[in-house]
């Protein structure tokens, strides 16, 4: 048992350092964040979900207010899933700005006005181009964790609605992606990452270890020459002939671009 | 015969360390004096003790299982099996075992017991008998080489292939190819054990030969030549591969050996074998007693492999777990 601590010490110490480190960081932060109010007297924050076009039941609506409401505390952010049937916000700039200026007008904000906010707005109107339109419009700090391009890529799951279909199940699951992008302490990579990481290093050190040869070959062509050297009496090396092939290059070609603004979110046509 | 010291009547053996016989009981140096056995080569003669046990087939060099005596057999030294020449311990004992324990050591998955003083302390120096032959040889060669050259003109690309006839004609002479004697030791062992360094080989003396195991050749020098012309083959092929350069691609087309062979010596070389009992089986392990390089292929002991493959996956996980919440909470 000697050895094997000598050999593991190194790596006891860092592992133990780590630890140290990483524990108490993480259970204070942890206390912070759950010490940390809501602190914003302006917007009172009764309302998250708000279907004015009628696409759920009330219960629905119910649960989905109980999940958006875990989804904010996780968050620290808060968050309206705001439905309507408006034709007068047919188009995805409507849309976009109805979004951005519920948040604004209602001094939305965790903790502060202008502090975190998200405001979903799906909009079942069909607009001039025949087609449905929502936006996800996010404001302050929850734009460091969810980008407009996050914002996007959540909307898509809209594509899984039609006309007819109970929307719940879909924006329930869009819910579930905010509260996972957003959370304030989330984790980088899960735990499954870890312990599959640690199996392939576990087993690669094995590998390693196990491995061993009889021994290296040591003599080379002139070990025994007499003198040290061989003489050549013929060494020659003539040239023959050549060959020559072409083959046509084939070419390719491509390009791309970008854009920016101080309300963040993404937007999706259905 | 045994060599007894004049100064103690201890048994003097001889010390790579000193290259010179020496008396481990009294420290006398060069104090020997070679006491001819007139009993029975499986008698002991210090002792009388019946050594059966460890005259073996081949034997030639032993040590009394009773009063531990180094015995070298007379007659197994002498007339058709007196060595031509020996090249004597220059690793001591003592030296063989640090440079298991330098080559070995560092391995994690041995078993506990494998280098400890108790296990090691059983390595024993062995001369082991060798064929060392002599070949002239002229070898013929004809192949041929490529060279590629590629460069692009407009939507093109082309590939030029240069072919060369190659031709080759050498004079090698070898000088004292090693071959092993002895059935008892595996080839593929004492093939990894070469080279020795040939400058320090002796005309055969028994003094040498005190304080060692040993044994005479197993096989005639005639049995062996295969594997000699082998190596001869081999090394000719080796050598005029190395004249072939600047080639992309060589293909042979033939190549013709001719081998004379022109003397074989009859030599002793010096090995120190650790064979260590694990398990039922038997791993052994040489030290070549000239140069000191190490051959052998250590045992795995499985409940090692499970503690420090769970240990490593358990720090890996502790670890990536931490660094996970670290960054949970920076970023």
């Amino acid at each position: 048992m000697k050895s094997y601590f000598k050999y593991f010490a190194i790596p006891f110490i860092i592992a133990l350092v780590i630890t140290v480190i990483a524990l108490p960081m993480y259970l204070v932060a942890r206390a912070d964040f759950l010490n940390t109010a809501r602190n914003n007297s302006s917007w009172d924050n009764s309302v998250t979900v708000l279907d004015l076009a009628d696409k759920m039941s009330n219960e629905e609506e119910a649960a989905l207010t109980e999940q958006l409401r875990k989804a904010e505390a996780a968050c620290q952010t808060d968050i309206v899933f705001f439905i309507i049937d408006d034709p007068a916000n047919g188009y995805l700039d409507s849309v976009r700005r109805l979004a951005d200026s519920f948040s604004e007008d209602n001094h939305m904000g965790y903790d502060y006005p202008g502090g975190s906010a998200i405001v979903f707005v799906d909009n079942w109107s069909r607009g001039g181009d025949g087609r449905i339109h929502s936006w996800m419009s996010t404001t302050g700090e929850i734009r460091s964790r969810i980008s407009d391009s996050d914002a996007t890529e959540m909307l898509n799951v809209l594509d899984e609605l039609s006309d007819d279909d109970d929307p719940y199940y879909v924006y329930s699951k869009l819910g579930k992606s905010v509260e996972k992008k957003g959370s304030k302490l989330r984790m980088p990579y899960s735990m499954g990452a870890v312990l599959f990481v640690a199996l392939v290093i576990a087993v690669i050190y094995i590998i390693i270890n196990w491995r061993s040869k009889l021994g290296d070959v040591t003599v080379t062509s002139g070990t025994y020459l007499e003198d040290g050297k061989a003489s050549f009496k013929v060494r020659t090396d003539t040239f023959n002939h050549k060959t020559v092939t072409k083959h046509k290059i084939e070419r390719s070609s491509g390009g791309g671009g970008g854009g920016g603004g101080s309300h963040g979110g993404g937007g999706h046509s259905r | 015969m045994i060599f007894k010291c004049k100064n103690c009547g201890g048994n003097i053996v001889y010390n790579p360390d000193k290259a010179t016989m020496c008396c481990p009981h009294c420290d006398g140096l060069d104090t020997e004096e070679k006491l001819v056995s007139t009993e029975s080569i499986r008698t002991c003669a210090n002792c009388g003790a019946p050594m059966d046990s460890v005259v073996l087939e081949h034997t030639f060099a032993t040590k009394c299982p009773n009063c531990g005596t180094y015995t070298i057999l007379d007659e197994r030294v002498a007339d058709k099996y007196k060595p031509d020449l020996i090249l004597p311990f220059r690793v001591s004992k003592d030296k063989a075992i640090s440079l298991l324990r330098d080559e070995f050591g560092r391995r994690v998955f041995t078993p506990s017991t494998f280098l400890n003083n108790a296990s090691v302390s059983k390595i024993e120096g062995t001369y082991v008998p060798f064929f060392m032959y002599d070949y002239d040889t002229e070898s013929e060669y004809y192949g041929t080489g490529t060279k590629v050259r590629s460069w692009s003109s407009g939507d093109y690309e082309y590939t030029e292939t240069s072919y060369y006839d190659i031709h080759r004609v050498m004079d090698a002479d070898f000088d004292k190819i090693p071959v092993d004697a002895s059935d008892y030791m595996d080839d593929t062992y004492m093939d990894l054990m070469e080279p020795y360094a040939y400058e320090g080989l002796e005309d055969f003396e028994e003094k040498y030969m005190s304080g060692f195991l040993g044994e005479k050749y197993n096989r005639s020098e005639e049995e062996l030549a295969s594997r000699a012309e082998n190596k001869v083959a081999s090394a000719v092929e080796g050598l005029v591969n190395d004249s072939i350069s600047g080639y992309a691609t060589v293909t042979k087309k033939s190549m013709e050996i001719q081998s004379a062979k022109k003397n074989v010596d009859y030599a002793l070389l010096p090995v120190w074998e650790y064979i260590f009992r694990y398990r039922g089986n038997d791993y052994k392990f040489h030290v070549n007693g000239q140069t000191g390089k190490v051959v052998g292929k250590t045992p795995v002991a499985k409940d090692k492999v499970a503690l420090y493959g769970l240990t490593v996956f358990g720090l890996i996980t502790l670890i990536g777990s931490m660094l996970r919440l670290l960054l949970a909470v920076v970023m």
